[in-house]
């Protein structure tokens, strides 16, 4: 368990210790404070702010002993009880496609398999093109403009971090989201065969479409999933 | 040139003052977060239908705070009538001396903070401050374009009942609105009052995927092109934008294409037409 003498961040003591300890912490859990060099510089902030958006809805850049950031950031520091975290790391939209089965909620899993199956046997070339994307992965789309939330059903996880996604996104490998999709009446089918499975599709969203989207439970639950994620 | 500029003056001589304009702002609560401040005006039993949220930057404050305004009244004798009624219910309610910015909320009576926002949930995910605060995007003919944002009471919405309407607003008392649901608004294009801008219609892969939406100068629909975005005119006939399609590796790929032609400029406004 690390320990921290004073405040790091904004208007913070920043011992120099203390900073490097929180550098460390934050690299680990794959934020990027910069060079772990005691200094408490603007990405380091900038990486106390990212993690705290996680689970706080105004990050303020400051990390206090004894205060939730710190609880947050030093918990699961014992690597015996962290589980390896290392083999679900990188672009997961370039997993193969059993990593991206193993990265959905148990009761999805066999759901969206019989959707590609089910699929196949239509004659289309299904393919699940994103299962678990990590909660750092959907902020840094968020920021960039290109996503309308910071947490979605996709970032679902168990609270030691290991994906848990109540969302896959299915394409035909022939066509993604161009027009051939809709022509094909690809669409169409994912939509079908999703609901005779009871799971939610975006492409019924009106206000928002998500054509490639399946969900193993209503938006209405999406702050639950959060909170079950430990987020 | 110099015509044009000189007719074009003329011709929106009526549009938004100028000039700061006083007013008397009778407060009923106030707070420096949007989400506090609609919370608080929900428990206050007032009937004032002429009621709205303004950000005191509008008044050319240098701090900003959210007010629950009773009443903008254009005299202190007014506001103080005003303040006795408010008074019954609010009982720290004051009066607050305003010079009203031009181009702003405020010059067009639209409310900072609608009042569905106070209904969005506590337990909403995705929800930020800044969607919650309305604003306004000056237009170079002396109009401006408002993005009012709300919340919609829909079940199992994936934005959580997010919401963004685009109103054209010319002044306090005329306005119409263009858009009833534009998801993230991009920049306003505009030739001889045609506006054309982008609004967010659909999520594939990484990607966010656009609608461009064309309006001809009295805020009728002209024409709307999918998946296509930053519109720019070419002339006030014919639109230029970038497509949008993203193909099975996620990639989004953008090709610049151009609108079929749109009906002509009314004859009224064409004899000023840029050569
Ligand atoms: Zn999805």
């Amino acid at each position: 368990m690390s320990v921290l003498q004073a405040s790091v961040g904004v208007k913070g003591k920043n011992l120099e210790d203390d900073v490097q300890t929180v550098q460390s912490l934050l690299k680990s859990k794959g934020y990027d404070p910069g060079p772990v060099d005691g200094v408490c510089g603007p990405d380091t902030i900038a990486a106390i702010r990212t993690f705290q958006a996680t689970f706080l809805a105004r990050p303020d850049g400051l990390i206090e002993p004894g205060r939730k950031t710190w609880v947050r950031l030093s918990s699961s520091g014992g690597a015996s009880t962290t589980p390896d975290l290392t083999q679900w790391s990188g672009d997961s939209a370039k997993w193969t496609q059993e990593k991206k089965l193993q990265s959905l909620h148990p009761e999805l899993r066999p759901k969206v398999v019989a959707v590609l199956r089910a699929l196949e046997q239509r004659g289309f070339q299904p393919k699940i093109y994103y299962g678990w994307r990590s909660v750092a992965v959907q902020l840094q789309l968020y920021f960039q403009g290109n996503s309308k939330v910071k947490f979605s059903f996709h970032n679902a996880q168990k609270p030691n971090g290991t994906p848990n996604s109540y969302a896959a996104d299915i394409i035909d490998s022939r066509f993604g989201w161009s027009p051939g999709a809709e022509q094909s009446g690809f669409w169409k089918a994912l939509g079908e065969e999703a609901k005779a499975r009871n799971l939610t599709w975006g492409g019924d969203w009106v206000s928002f479409r998500d054509w490639a989207h399946v969900q193993l439970v209503p938006n209405s639950e999406l702050a639950r999933v959060k909170q079950e994620s430990g987020l | 040139m110099i015509k044009t500029a000189v007719i074009a003056v003329l011709v929106f001589s009526a549009a938004l003052p100028a000039r700061a304009e006083r007013l008397w702002l009778v407060i009923g609560a106030s707070d420096p977060s949007a989400a506090a401040l609609a919370r608080k005006t929900k428990t206050l039993a007032l009937d004032t239908p002429d009621s709205l949220v303004v950000q005191t930057s509008d008044c050319g404050d240098k701090k900003n705070f959210y007010a629950w305004v009773a009443e903008a009244a254009t005299s202190p004798e007014a506001a103080h009538a005003a303040l006795r009624r408010v008074r019954t219910a609010a009982r720290d309610a004051y009066v607050k001396r305003c010079d009203t910015q031009p181009g702003t909320l405020l010059a067009l009576r639209i409310t900072a903070v609608d009042a569905s926002i106070a209904d969005v949930p506590e337990t909403a995910v995705n929800w930020q401050e800044n969607d919650r605060i309305s604003t306004v995007r000056p237009l170079p003919d002396g109009r401006a374009i408002v993005i009012a944002r709300y919340f919609a009471k829909v079940k199992d919405d994936p934005l959580e009942g997010r919401r963004e309407r685009v109103i054209l607003a010319e002044s306090s008392d005329k306005r119409r609105v263009l858009e009833e649901n534009c998801p993230s608004p991009g920049r306003v294009a505009m030739r001889h009052g045609r506006v054309a801008f982008h609004c967010v219609r659909e999520e594939a892969a990484d990607n966010l995927i656009h609608n461009v939406v064309v309006f001809d100068t009295t805020g009728e629909k002209l024409a709307e092109i999918k998946r296509c975005r930053n519109p720019k005119w070419l002339n006030e006939l014919v639109i230029e934008c970038e497509e949008e399609s993203v193909g099975p590796d996620g990639q989004l790929k953008l090709r610049t294409i151009r609108s079929s032609p749109l009906p002509p400029l009314p004859s009224a406004t064409s004899s000023h037409q840029a050569p």
